[in-house]
């Protein structure tokens, strides 16, 4: 009798026993099938991930970096002054740090070592006018870049270095022309990931579509271990490129993966919270924005303006008016403080920028500015977005028929732009041309399907409540 | 005892609410092109110079063509006016409290065989000189456009092998650069 017990409760423990193991198994192999399937999902197609080493040894602080180089070139010219290269390195670090750290003064000191380099060594000292025509460049100077450069190229004619400002420049200005010129001979002379990256938006620009996302893949083929910048930098234009034809997701993964390549990458940032902030997710475009400009930054960046503009976005969509004005109006000081700047051939400063800002205020008065505003801007450079930006001042101030044109000018270029596209039809529909309203509206889903009410709310292109 | 706890608390909230304040009202604040500096500052024994990168509209009275940038000629004619101009706005002191005597000279500019026409700022050789090796060095820095509370000045300061980056704005205008 006694066995017979045991023997039962023997059964019912290895029954226990069995259950629980047989529990166990399924539950791993369900947690462990659900992790890869998500790990496969949230996982960047193989030609987009970053592959190389994030790091190599001594790479992870830049800005201690290049302030030890920077060090390195001001010994060296203490201990000789008049030696024009040793100013010419200083030069080109202290650029290198305002590159990464987008802080303005670093132009400032570039731009005086430079002069002093060309003022030591007035010929053959390219690098200093390089440094001259970059800086320039960050000032949205583009003539003055251009002009530079084509000093170096005529006595260097394949100068890498002065076709690159060429080429971004001319893409700058709507001469794409002479951007595919400058980029095909860079890539023909040297296929880097930046130059291939450079081609890759002036196709963009273009409308090639698929020739961009075939040189975006060259150039990521093209990758180097030591060129984070640049791995980081090709993925947030890859990004950006998707994320205008509505594939948020994809753009997402790369932006995240910049970020992932280079932590708290400001451009990869700001890209992101635009994204995010157009799926309605305001809190985390928010703690981005504030990933770029921390409270605690003192000093003046390049990324300013767009952050508080960003940050008035998100407050303007969360129904939070009163603070929308006052981050718009910091913003629009500050542009103002740039514009100032420029002089009378007005070729610097961010007046589209300013021009935009004032056209989402949406008021006559700061319509008739705006307008005045885009009137100069064009005279220095026609590419889409400006174009796009006469034509919605113009219409804004009831001028249908000039912003057609500057709208038709725009979409002459190529560039495929929801966005330019939906301007188009709604400045066809004032003019009582409802056909041609209802294709630009094809044409605008066409580039990006996704296209809605939200994603021009979060773009702030003025026709938020526009109906085909 | 009980007014006693309610002055407490009612102190503690006050204390948080103005901290809460604080942290809503504070915005960044920048400076930009037109109000940026950069300065050079290498320090020697009797002798301290500086490279002064700084906006052409702080010493428009210098600026004869009124072209935005002090020329060789302009900083010639104006020799007297601009160290005394200067000498007020940048002040550099030895452990005794005596200044540096300032020579100030045109800072070489872009050659003729390069064009630019970026004119907002000029490029001057500041240059203090004392009797004796300085023990101790001050500077006062004040370059600033008058009410732009966002002006600023990055200098870099090297002396001997030691190099240090030091930023000027209007509330911390003052830096010991040997002790």
């Amino acid at each position: 009798m006694i066995k017979a017990i045991d023997t039962q409760k023997l059964n019912i423990s290895r029954t226990k026993a069995v259950l629980v193991i047989t529990t166990s198994i399924a539950i791993t192999t369900a947690l462990t099938i659900s992790y890869f399937l998500q790990s496969q999902s949230s996982r960047l197609p193989a030609p987009y991930r970053y592959s190389l080493s994030r790091s190599s040894p001594g790479t992870n602080n830049r800005r201690a970096i290049i302030q030890k180089e920077i060090s390195f070139y001001q010994q060296k010219v203490r201990q000789n002054p008049q030696s024009g290269l040793n100013l010419t390195f200083l030069a080109q670090n202290y650029l290198k740090m305002a590159k990464a750290t987008g802080e303005s003064d670093w132009y400032l000191l570039a731009e005086q070592a430079a002069k002093r380099s060309l003022s030591n060594l007035p010929f053959n000292n390219q690098g200093a006018v390089i440094v001259l025509a970059r800086v320039a460049q960050a000032r949205h100077d583009f003539q003055q870049a251009i002009d530079l450069s084509q000093q170096v190229l005529k006595i260097k004619p394949s100068d890498e270095n002065a076709l690159a400002i060429l080429a971004t420049s001319n893409l700058a200005m709507g001469k794409l022309q002479q951007a595919k010129t400058a980029t095909d001979k860079l890539v023909n002379k040297i296929p880097t990931q930046g130059n291939l990256t450079l081609q890759a938006l002036v196709l963009t620009a273009q409308g090639q579509e698929q020739a961009a996302i075939d040189t975006f893949k060259f150039a990521l083929a093209a990758e180097e271990a030591g060129e984070k910048g640049s791995s980081a930098y090709t993925r947030v234009m890859l990004g950006q490129f998707y994320y205008k034809r509505g594939q948020l997701q994809l753009a997402e993964k790369l932006y995240q993966e910049s970020l992932r390549i280079i932590p708290r990458y400001p451009l990869a940032l700001l890209h992101l919270a635009e994204l995010k902030t157009r799926q309605g997710d305001y809190q985390a475009a928010e703690s981005l924005y504030a990933q770029v400009l921390p409270n605690s930054q003192k000093s003046s960046t390049t990324y300013d303006h767009t952050v508080l503009r960003g940050k008035a976005k998100l407050k303007q969509l969360q129904g939070e008016q009163q603070q929308a004005v006052k981050l718009l109006a910091q913003a629009e000081t500050l542009l103002r403080q740039e514009n100032a700047t420029g002089h009378d051939n007005g070729s610097f400063g961010h007046r589209r920028e300013l021009a935009w800002l004032l056209l989402e205020k949406n008021n006559p008065q700061d319509t008739a500015e705006a307008l005045s505003l885009m009137q100069a801007e064009i005279k220095i450079r026609r590419d889409a977005q400006t174009l796009d930006t006469l034509a919605w001042a113009l219409y804004e101030s009831g001028r249908m028929e000039s912003a057609q044109q500057a709208i038709q000018e725009a979409l002459k270029l190529g560039t495929k732009d929801a966005a330019i596209f939906y301007r188009a039809g709604a400045i066809a529909k004032a003019l009582g041309n409802n056909q041609q309203a209802l294709t630009y509206q094809k044409l605008s889903q066409q580039v990006d399907p996704t296209f809605d009410k939200q994603a021009r709310l979060a773009l702030g292109m003025g026709l938020e409540n526009f109906k085909f | 005892m009980k007014n006693l706890w309610r002055k407490y608390w009612l102190s503690i909230i006050f204390f948080f609410l103005s901290l809460i304040l604080s942290i809503g009202i504070s915005t960044p604040s920048f400076a930009h092109w037109a109000d940026l500096s950069v300065a050079e500052i290498i320090i020697g024994d009797k002798q301290t110079a500086i490279t002064l990168t700084f906006p052409t509209s702080l010493v428009a009275f210098s600026d004869d063509n009124q072209d935005g940038q002090l020329s060789q000629a302009e900083t010639i004619n104006h020799k007297t006016e601009l160290e005394q101009f200067l000498g007020k706005k940048v002040r550099l002191t030895n452990s005794k409290g005596q200044k540096g005597v300032l020579k100030v000279a045109s800072s070489q500019n872009l050659p003729a065989n390069i064009q630019t026409n970026t004119n907002t700022h000029t490029n001057l050789q500041l240059t203090y000189t004392w009797l004796q090796p300085v023990g101790g060095l001050k500077i006062n820095y004040g370059l600033f456009a008058p009410n732009v509370s966002t002006a600023r000045c990055l200098a870099t300061v090297i002396q001997g092998e030691r190099i240090q980056n030091l930023v000027f704005t209007p509330k911390q205008r003052e830096f010991t650069l040997i002790n």
